[in-house]
C-alpha cells in the first residue's frame, strides 16, 4: 500500500490541534446555547408573556449523561437475580440522581421567578416544567439548559369513520370496496394464529399501552395480569392534583389506569386498543392472546370549549414522557415487549422528529429491548405522518385494510413509516360495558397489532433486539404501496408468523435424568433461542443424592446454567446416598437409633452406643471396628454398624455377721463374700463397689480391687444391715447389684 | 493407791504389835532366838500367773508376773504390803490384731506364820488394789481399777542368817466391767520369792 506524503500528514495534525484549541476555547454548552431554537425560544416568550405562563419541556446537560444512559440501558428485561437487580437499581438511581442534580441546579437559577415543577424525568435527562416569562428568559440564558420545547397537549388519535380522504386518497367507501376485517380476521392476516400454533403467544410477555386506561373488567382481558399507572396533569397542565383517580397528576398500582367517563370523547379507546394487542375471550383474541397488559393512562381531561364542542381527552408531552419513563423503570419487573402509542399530534412530519423529547425515552427502552410501536395518524396525510410516530427510533405503524392496500385515512410517508398493520374495522373490546365491543377503524388499530407481534416475536426470541424484529418484520412483510407516490414505494404488512420463521431455529436442549432423580426443567426436549440461557436444576429423589451433569456440560454444580449456542443434552446423574445400617445388640441402643439412614456422601455420621443400665458397651463390628465411642464414620459407601453390649451380671454374694474382741472389748463384723459370676469372663471388672442401703439409698462404703472378694465391715454393731455389691468395669460402668442382708 | 497403801501400812503396824505382845518373845533384849523369830523382810518376787477368766487366758494366755513384798512380823503375825505387775500381748478374737493388757496390783494383807523357825509355813490373806488397762489397735483403749480380795499360802526359807527365798500359791480376784464384758482380773499366781530378812 502506498502510504501519503508527510506533508499531508502534517496537514492533518495541525488541523486537529486548531480545532482541538477551538473546541477548549468554546465550552461545550456555549456549543449548546448556540444550538437553541432561537426561533421556538421566541414563539415559548411571546405565548408565556400572552398567557401569564407557558409549559415547557427542558433539556437539560447532564454531565455525563451518555455514560450514566448507557450504564443503565444495558440492563435488559427482567433482573435474572438479586445481584443483577441491585446493580440495575444503582445505574438506575445513578442515572436519576444525576439529572436530578441538573435539574435542581437549573431551578435555583430561577430562583425569584414564577415557575411550577411537574415532572423530573428519571431516566432522561428532562424536566417538565410551567414557567412565568422571566422564568423562561432565565432557562434560555442558563448554560445548563440545552434546549426547550412546549408541552402541549395531543389528541388521541381517534377512530375515522372510512369516508372521506385528502391529498389524493379516496376513501374505499367511497368505492364501494371496503372490506371489514373483524379482529379475528386481521389476527389471521398477520400470521398471528399460525404463531399460536407454534406455541408463540406472548406467555410471559407484557405489552405496554400508552393510552386512555383501560376497563380492566372487561371479559376480553379475563385471567390477565394488569398493571397499572396514571400521569395525567389535568387541563391545567400544572403538576400536584390532577386527573389520576386519586385526584392527583401521578398514581400507580391498581385502579390507576381506569378509563373516563364516556362522556368524555375516546374514553375507551386504550381497551380498544388493548384489546388488540392482548385480548383473548371465548374464540376472540388479540395479537398476542397471552401476554399480560401494562396500562398506562396518559390522558388528561379537557372541557367542551377545549375541545370541538364536546369533552375530550388528550395527552401532555410531559404525561406521555412520563409514562414512558415510568415503563422504562420498571423493566427489571416485567418482560415487557413493547410499548403501543396510538397518539399523535396534529402537526404531520416528513422527515425525523428527532428533537422530539420523547425520542430520548423511546431510544432508552429500545437499548433496553423494548420496541414503541406508534400510529402515523389518521389525517388522510401522503406527506407526513404525526409526532411521535415521526422519532426515527420509534416503529411507525400506518393502516391497511385486509386486501393490504393502505387506509384512506392512513398519514403516509415512504420512510417514516416503518410498516403497516391492519386498521380498518377491528373489532375489539369498548369500555361500554365488560362485554362491548366495537369495530373501529385508525392507525391506532394498526399499532398495537405491530406491538402484539413484538410479543409473539419476543415469545419466539427473547434476546432479540428492536432492529432485529424491525427488520424481520420487514422482510417478511408484505408489501404494500400506496397511491400516495402512485404505487412506488412499498411498505411492508407484517407477517409475524414469517417474521418468526426467519430468525434462526432455537436450539434443542434435551435433558435427561438417569434413576434417582429428576430435573427441572422435567426431562426431554426443549427448543431454545440462540443465546439463551437456560437454568436447569437436578432434583435427587429422596435418599438420592445429584452426582453431576454429563453430556455437553461437566459439572458437578447445580444448578446449572446452559447456553444455548448449539443444540445440547444434558444428563443429570443420580444415585442412592450411601446407606447406613445401624444394629445394637442386646444391652443397649445408639444414637442415631438402629435403623437404616442414607447420607450425602462424604458426610461424616457420628454413631453413639448407648448401653442400658447394668450393661456396657463392648464394642462395635461390621463397618467399625474397636471400642471408641462414639464412633465416626464417613460415608463415602454403604455402611453397617453392629453394637455390641454385654450384661454385667451381679457377684454371687453371702454374708454374715461375727464378734471380734479382746479381753475387755468387742465389735461386730459383718463379713461380705462373694464371688465373681462366670457369666462376666471376659469382661474387664475392676473393682467392685459396696454400698450400704439406707432404705432405697445407697451409701457407697467402699470400692476394692477386682481381686479382692471379701470385706469386713468394721464396728457394724448389732443391727441389720442390708448392703449392694456391684461389680465396676474400667470404664466405670456398674453391672447389676447383689443384694446381702446382714441381721 | 494411796487407800492401799495406807492400808498395807496399818497391816504392817498391827502385825508388828501384835509380834511384841507375844510372851514367848523376850522384850528387853533380842538375842539370837529373837533374830530367829522375826518375820521383816523385803522379797522380790516372780511368778507365773494363771488367768482366773478363761477369756484372759483366751486371748492373751498365761503368763509370768513380777513384784516386790515388804512383810514386818514377829513369831507368828505379820503384815505385808506387795506390788506387782503382769503385762501380755495377744490377738483379738477374729481379726487377731495385736491387743496388749497389763495389769498393775497394789496388795496388802496379814500374814499368819504356821510354824515359826528356818522353814516357815505360812498363810495370808489381804486386799488388793488392780489397775487395768488394754490397748487394741483397731478397737481401742480401756482403763479401769478396782478394789479386789486375794489369799495365799507360802512357806519362807531362811537359807542363811539374812537371806531369804520364799515360795508361795497365791489367788487373787477382781471383777469390773471396763467396757463391754465383765472380766476377772485375778487368777492364781505360783511364784518364788528371794529377799533379805531385817
Amino acid at each position: 500500500m502506498r502510504k501519503p506524503p508527510m506533508k499531508v500528514r502534517g496537514s492533518a495534525i495541525i488541523s486537529c490541534l486548531i480545532l482541538t484549541v477551538l473546541l477548549t476555547a468554546f465550552p461545550i454548552h456555549s456549543i449548546a446555547q448556540n444550538q437553541k431554537d432561537r426561533a421556538n425560544f421566541d414563539r415559548l416568550t411571546q405565548k408565556a408573556w400572552s398567557e401569564g405562563a407557558v409549559r415547557v419541556i427542558v433539556h437539560l446537560d447532564v454531565p455525563r449523561i451518555k455514560e450514566l444512559t448507557a450504564a443503565s440501558t444495558k440492563f435488559l428485561g427482567v433482573d435474572a437475580s438479586e445481584a443483577i437487580r441491585v446493580e440495575r437499581t444503582s445505574a438506575d438511581t445513578a442515572l436519576k440522581d444525576a439529572i436530578e442534580y441538573t435539574a435542581w441546579k437549573v431551578l435555583a437559577e430561577l430562583q425569584g421567578t414564577d415557575y411550577v415543577v411537574n415532572t423530573i424525568y428519571r431516566s432522561i435527562p428532562f424536566m417538565a416544567l410551567r414557567v412565568s416569562p422571566y422564568a423562561l428568559a432565565l432557562l434560555e440564558d442558563s448554560t445548563t439548559v440545552l434546549g426547550l420545547e412546549e408541552d402541549v397537549p395531543i389528541k388521541l388519535i381517534e377512530p375515522v369513520e372510512e369516508s372521506g380522504g385528502e391529498n389524493g386518497k379516496t376513501s374505499l367507501t367511497d368505492s364501494g370496496d371496503l372490506d371489514r376485517p373483524f379482529l379475528d380476521t386481521s389476527v389471521n392476516l398477520i400470521g398471528a394464529k399460525t404463531a399460536w400454533g407454534w406455541g408463540y403467544t406472548g406467555a410471559g410477555w407484557y405489552v405496554a399501552i400508552l393510552d386512555t386506561g383501560i376497563r380492566k373488567t372487561h371479559q376480553f382481558f379475563t385471567g390477565k395480569t394488569i398493571v397499572e399507572a396514571c400521569f395525567a396533569l389535568g387541563s391545567d397542565g400544572v403538576g400536584g392534583a390532577g386527573d389520576c383517580p386519586n385526584g392527583n397528576a401521578t398514581m400507580t398500582g391498581p385502579g390507576s389506569a381506569v378509563h373516563y367517563s364516556s362522556s368524555y370523547s375516546g374514553y375507551d379507546h386504550g381497551t380498544h386498543v388493548s384489546g388488540i394487542a392482548a385480548g383473548n375471550y371465548g374464540s376472540l383474541a388479540g395479537v398476542a392472546k397471552n401476554a399480560n397488559i401494562i396500562a398506562v393512562q396518559v390522558f388528561s381531561k379537557f372541557s367542551a370549549s377545549e375541545c370541538d364542542g364536546s369533552p375530550c381527552v388528550s395527552s401532555w408531552n410531559s404525561d406521555t414522557l412520563s409514562g414512558l419513563d415510568y415503563i422504562y423503570s420498571i423493566r427489571g419487573s416485567y418482560n415487557i415487549a413493547a410499548v403501543n402509542m396510538s397518539l399523535g399530534g396534529d402537526t404531520r412530519y416528513s422527515s425525523p422528529c428527532d428533537s422530539d423529547s420523547r425520542k430520548a425515552s423511546i431510544d432508552n427502552l429500545r437499548s433496553v429491548g423494548i420496541a414503541t410501536a406508534i400510529a402515523t395518524g389518521n389525517d388522510y396525510s401522503c406527506y407526513g405522518i404525526s409526532s411521535p410516530a415521526c422519532i426515527s427510533s420509534s416503529v411507525a405503524v400506518g393502516s391497511s385494510t385486509d386486501a393490504d392496500a393502505d387506509s384512506p385515512f392512513n398519514n403516509w410517508h415512504p420512510t417514516l413509516q416503518k410498516l403497516f398493520a391492519p386498521g380498518s374495522s377491528i373489532y375489539s373490546s369498548t369500555g361500554a360495558s365488560d362485554s362491548s365491543y366495537d369495530s373501529w377503524s385508525g392507525t391506532s388499530m394498526a399499532a398495537p397489532h405491530v406491538t402484539g407481534a413484538w410479543a409473539l416475536l419476543k415469545h419466539r426470541l427473547s434476546t432479540g433486539s428492536v432492529t432485529d424484529f424491525l427488520n424481520a418484520l420487514r422482510t417478511t412483510g408484505v408489501s404494500i404501496t400506496s397511491i400516495c407516490d402512485y404505487y412506488t414505494t412499498p411498505i411492508p404488512r407484517i407477517r409475524v408468523d414469517r417474521a418468526i420463521a426467519s430468525f434462526p431455529s432455537g436450539y434443542a436442549l434435551t435433558i435427561q435424568a438417569s434413576t434417582g432423580g429428576t430435573t427441572n426443567p422435567t426431562p426431554g426436549t426443549y427448543t431454545y433461542d440462540q443465546g439463551t440461557q437456560i437454568q436447569v436444576t437436578a432434583i435427587p429423589d429422596t435418599n438420592c443424592e445429584f452426582v453431576n451433569w454429563t453430556g455437553s456440560i461437566s459439572s458437578t454444580q447445580n444448578p446449572v446454567t446452559v447456553t444455548m449456542d448449539s443444540d445440547k443434552t444434558v444428563k443429570a446423574n443420580f444415585r442412592v446416598k450411601p446407606k447406613l445400617t445401624i444394629q445394637a445388640g442386646t444391652g443397649g441402643t445408639t444414637n442415631p437409633i438402629p435403623g437404616v439412614y442414607y447420607y450425602a456422601t462424604g458426610t461424616t455420621v457420628q454413631v453413639t452406643a448407648i448401653p442400658n443400665t447394668y450393661s456396657i458397651f463392648i464394642n462395635w463390628s461390621e463397618s467399625a471396628t474397636g471400642s471408641a465411642n462414639p464412633v465416626s464414620l464417613t460415608m463415602d459407601s454403604d455402611k453397617s454398624l453392629y453394637a455390641h453390649f454385654r450384661y454385667i451380671y451381679a457377684p454371687i454374694a453371702t454374708g454374715r455377721k461375727v464378734l471380734n474382741r479382746t479381753f475387755s472389748q468387742a465389735e461386730y463384723i459383718n463379713i461380705l463374700s462373694w464371688q465373681a459370676d462366670p457369666a462376666n469372663d471376659g469382661l474387664d471388672i475392676a473393682k467392685y463397689r459396696i454400698y450400704q442401703m439406707s432404705g432405697t439409698t445407697p451409701s457407697l462404703l467402699v470400692e476394692l480391687a477386682s481381686g479382692e472378694l471379701e470385706y469386713y465391715h468394721r464396728n457394724a454393731g448389732q443391727a441389720t444391715i442390708q448392703y449392694t455389691i456391684v461389680a465396676v468395669t474400667s470404664s466405670n460402668r456398674e453391672g447389676a447389684p447383689a443384694t446381702v442382708t446382714i441381721q | 493407791m494411796r487407800r492401799m497403801i495406807g492400808v498395807g501400812l496399818v497391816l504392817l503396824i498391827v502385825a508388828q504389835a501384835l509380834s511384841a505382845q507375844q510372851p514367848d518373845v523376850p522384850a528387853a533384849k533380842p538375842g539370837p532366838q529373837e533374830e530367829r523369830d522375826s518375820f521383816s523382810m523385803f522379797l522380790g518376787r516372780f511368778g507365773f500367773f494363771l488367768a482366773g477368766d478363761s477369756a484372759f487366758t483366751d486371748i492373751y494366755g498365761n503368763g509370768v508376773v513380777f513384784g516386790g513384798e515388804l512383810r514386818i512380823g514377829g513369831k507368828r503375825i505379820a503384815g505385808w504390803l506387795e506390788g506387782n505387775y503382769r503385762a501380755r500381748t495377744g490377738k483379738s478374737s477374729f481379726t487377731e490384731e495385736e491387743t496388749n493388757v497389763n495389769v498393775m496390783a497394789i496388795e496388802g494383807g496379814a500374814l499368819y506364820r504356821i510354824m515359826p523357825g528356818n522353814i516357815s509355813p505360812y498363810v495370808e490373806a489381804g486386799v488388793g488394789y488392780y489397775m487395768f488397762d488394754e490397748k487394741n489397735s483397731f478397737i481401742g483403749e480401756v482403763k479401769k481399777s478396782n478394789v479386789g480380795f486375794c489369799g495365799a499360802a507360802g512357806v519362807s526359807v531362811f537359807v542363811a542368817k539374812l537371806l531369804v527365798l520364799d515360795c508361795r500359791l497365791k489367788y487373787s480376784t477382781c471383777s469390773m466391767k471396763p467396757a463391754d464384758f465383765d472380766i476377772n482380773v485375778g487368777g492364781l499366781t505360783m511364784g518364788i520369792g528371794l529377799g533379805a530378812r531385817f
